[in-house]
């Protein structure tokens, strides 16, 4: 059987008994990239969100990296959310006492070495050059622009070569060239074999790259 | 440093302007942050603690001493003749002056010879008897306060008429007294202001009362003459008292000295001693209404006195005061520590969304642990740690500052120093806080998703 990136199978969630979403089933391959469309509100982050180990679904359920996330406890969890997951998230969440750099190996800081923890900062400075922000390593998120801190975010979902990427509206609210970055680095990423999962409103860019379009539409009892 | 000086460097109020910022910047970042807050508190327990672990031993001390001093256990029991003497009774005892002749009431003035001590002090429950002799001395005072003092009698007696050439001399109180009886307790009102207190067997040395150096002037290291036996004597003063003795028995002005060294001044052979005053110290409290009984039979011309109650209550209020310092202390660990614990979870809920991430990045429970535990520890650490140090550098200023300047010389009091155990208390209690707190605040984390902890708190 075919290796899967992420699997959901009639996932709801609903909010105060109310359903944002409902039956949702959804199959990503490895290579391939998801971008989940639809107007604000609509439950794009939710879903994501889902599928990112960070909320739960009240119905359905959710395979990624060919773990059934439902049966997962916690450090289960954990696990699958370092060697398989990467999440950057619409409103970047930057530790304010952190450089870019630190914010960057933040996920790295509790699993690795010395030693290791050196490549992986090697690593985080490839990214910041490859994203455009090499002259801002040093700099901490509130001497960042909007389109900086997303960025920053990026990288730090990059850091541990997640399969899956699961990007939150990573292009809005950003300027062309901050734009135009992040999506050649997707694509990169793309193009590596790993899977994309991302919310977009109408980024062409990141429409163009997508083989799958995802639109929820607003739920009618 | 020639060139910034040339440059005029630092600028005017450069120093100051540097410094408000950097006060300025240090408070806002406490005021801002929670953990800052934490430890400060942890600061000010080990302050707390530190401050005063140096503050009761002071009090406690106080009390034990001036528990010596007065024998509290037993009391004490003072024998006054009733007046001071002047210098010529003690003519009497000078053989080649007034072989066997006694012209004066000797024994209405100087009551107690070492017969009455003898015999007093084999009495039952009787532990000690101290002789003192309080007399009074001759000091003629400095010319320029010779016109002083005349212009005063002028003032005073208006109708005498008063010669300039007139050399006025002042009484003084010259009292003996044992050196081993401050040793021994029964000195309780001796307060050393200033030196120290007489030496036994020391010669030519005198403690002065506060009102001889407020009215005359000397001091430790200075001499002050005296007029004894129609001779002037220089007697090196080595302390400044603010009392010795009891109110009905102390002369005001006085020159304190050792009994035999003024035995030896007044050419008195100590065989010939007679005394005007006994302190009397005493074996068992039960038995000083009884001893106090038999001495005011035996001595009637005598005035007997149990001095029990003063010190008692002294010894009572210093304890209650150790009490009081230990219970305010008590009192604010308990105050600080739940302070601790509030705001370290009022932190820890603060930062749920800094937690969140870590959750979402892909830390496990264990990292989590580790981390909110070690940021716990460290807090509380650095803050014990910081607030001892602090207070071990402050300890010997406190213990300076804490005591009375006038108790100082009397009361012996060692520097103090937080004790050894101090700082693996104080560590202990950080711990304590920061584990008990780490534990409530994972306890709380533990039972929510990522994304509920990404939200705003």
């Amino acid at each position: 059987m075919e290796s899967l990136a992420v699997v959901l199978k009639g996932v709801g969630r609903t909010f105060k008994n109310l359903p944002i979403f409902k039956s949702i089933d959804l199959t990503v391959k490895w290579g391939e990239a998801v971008a989940i469309v639809g107007p604000s509100g609509i439950g794009k982050t939710t879903l994501l969100r889902i599928i990112g180990t960070l909320d739960n679904p009240t119905e359905g359920k959710v395979r990624v990296c060919e773990s059934d996330v439902n049966t997962l406890d916690t450090r289960e969890l954990a696990e699958l959310r370092w060697n398989c997951l990467g999440f950057s998230f619409q409103e970047p969440v930057l530790l304010p006492g952190l450089t870019a750099l630190d914010n960057i190996l933040l996920p790295c800081i509790p699993r690795v070495g010395p030693a290791e923890l050196r490549q992986f900062k090697e690593r985080a400075m490839m990214l910041l050059e490859a994203l455009g922000l090499k002259d801002r390593i040093g700099f901490k998120p509130h001497q960042l622009s909007v389109g900086q801190r997303k960025r920053v975010d990026l990288a730090r979902a990059l850091i541990n070569s997640p399969k899956v990427l699961i990007a939150d509206e990573p292009t809005t609210n950003l300027d062309e060239e901050s734009a135009q970055i992040i999506a050649e680095m997707l694509k990169k990423r793309l193009e590596e074999g790993f899977a994309i999962i991302l919310a977009t409103h109408r980024d062409q860019n990141l429409l163009s790259m997508a083989s799958i379009k995802l639109e929820l539409l607003k739920y009618q009892s | 440093m020639l060139v910034l000086h040339s440059l005029n460097f630092p600028p005017p109020f450069f120093i100051e302007v540097f410094g408000l910022g950097m006060l300025s910047f240090a408070l806002k970042r406490i005021f801002r942050s929670y953990r800052a807050w934490t430890f400060l508190l942890i600061l000010m327990i080990g302050v707390a603690t530190a401050s005063f672990e140096v503050l009761t031993p002071i009090a406690g001390s106080m009390s034990s001493q001036l528990e010596s001093y007065t024998k509290f256990a037993t009391g004490f029991v003072t024998m006054w003749g009733g007046s001071t003497v002047g210098v010529s009774y003690f003519n009497p005892f000078h053989p080649q002056d007034f072989p066997g002749h006694y012209p004066l009431n000797i024994t209405k003035a100087l009551p107690f010879n070492e017969d009455n001590i003898v015999k007093i002090s084999s009495m039952e429950g009787v532990k000690a008897v101290y002789r003192v002799v309080i007399m009074s001395a001759a000091y003629i005072p400095p010319e320029e306060e010779q016109e002083r003092l005349l212009e005063e009698r002028r003032k005073m007696f208006p109708n005498l008429p008063i010669s300039d050439n007139l050399t006025l001399m002042v009484d003084m109180g010259l009292v003996g007294v044992e050196a081993e009886a401050a040793q021994a307790g029964p000195l309780p009102y001796a307060n050393i202001e200033k030196g120290r207190f007489l030496r036994a067997r020391e010669t030519d040395t005198v403690v002065v009362s506060n009102l001889i150096e407020k009215n005359w002037g000397f001091t430790v290291g200075e001499e002050i003459p005296l007029i004894i036996l129609k001779e002037e004597r220089k007697l090196k003063i080595v302390g400044v008292y603010s009392g010795l003795l009891p109110t009905a028995m102390d002369p005001g002005d006085t020159v304190v000295m050792d009994l035999d060294a003024l035995f030896r001044l007044l050419d008195v052979a100590p065989s010939e001693g007679r005394y005007n005053a006994l302190l009397i110290g005493l074996r068992e409290p039960s038995l000083a209404q009884s001893i106090v009984g038999a001495l005011r039979r035996g001595y009637p011309q005598a005035q007997v006195h149990y001095q029990y109650g003063l010190a008692k209550t002294s010894i009572e209020l210093l304890s209650s005061t150790a009490n009081t310092y230990d219970l305010t202390r008590n009192l604010l660990l308990v105050v600080s520590a739940t302070m601790i614990v509030l705001v370290r979870l009022i932190d820890l809920l603060r930062h749920r969304r800094e937690l969140g991430l870590y959750v979402a990045i892909g830390w496990r429970e264990r990292d989590l642990l580790k981390y909110m535990l070690w940021q716990s520890v460290i807090i509380g650490l650095m803050g014990a740690t910081v607030g001892i140090l602090f207070t071990v550098a402050m300890g010997g200023y406190l213990s300076e500052a804490l005591i009375p300047e006038r108790l100082k010389y009397t009361l012996i009091i060692p520097r103090q120093v937080p004790d050894p155990h101090l700082l693996p208390f104080a560590l202990l209690i950080a711990l304590a806080l920061s584990t008990l707190t780490f534990a409530a605040g994972y306890l709380h984390f533990r039972r929510l998703t990522p994304l509920k902890m990404l939200e705003e708190a």
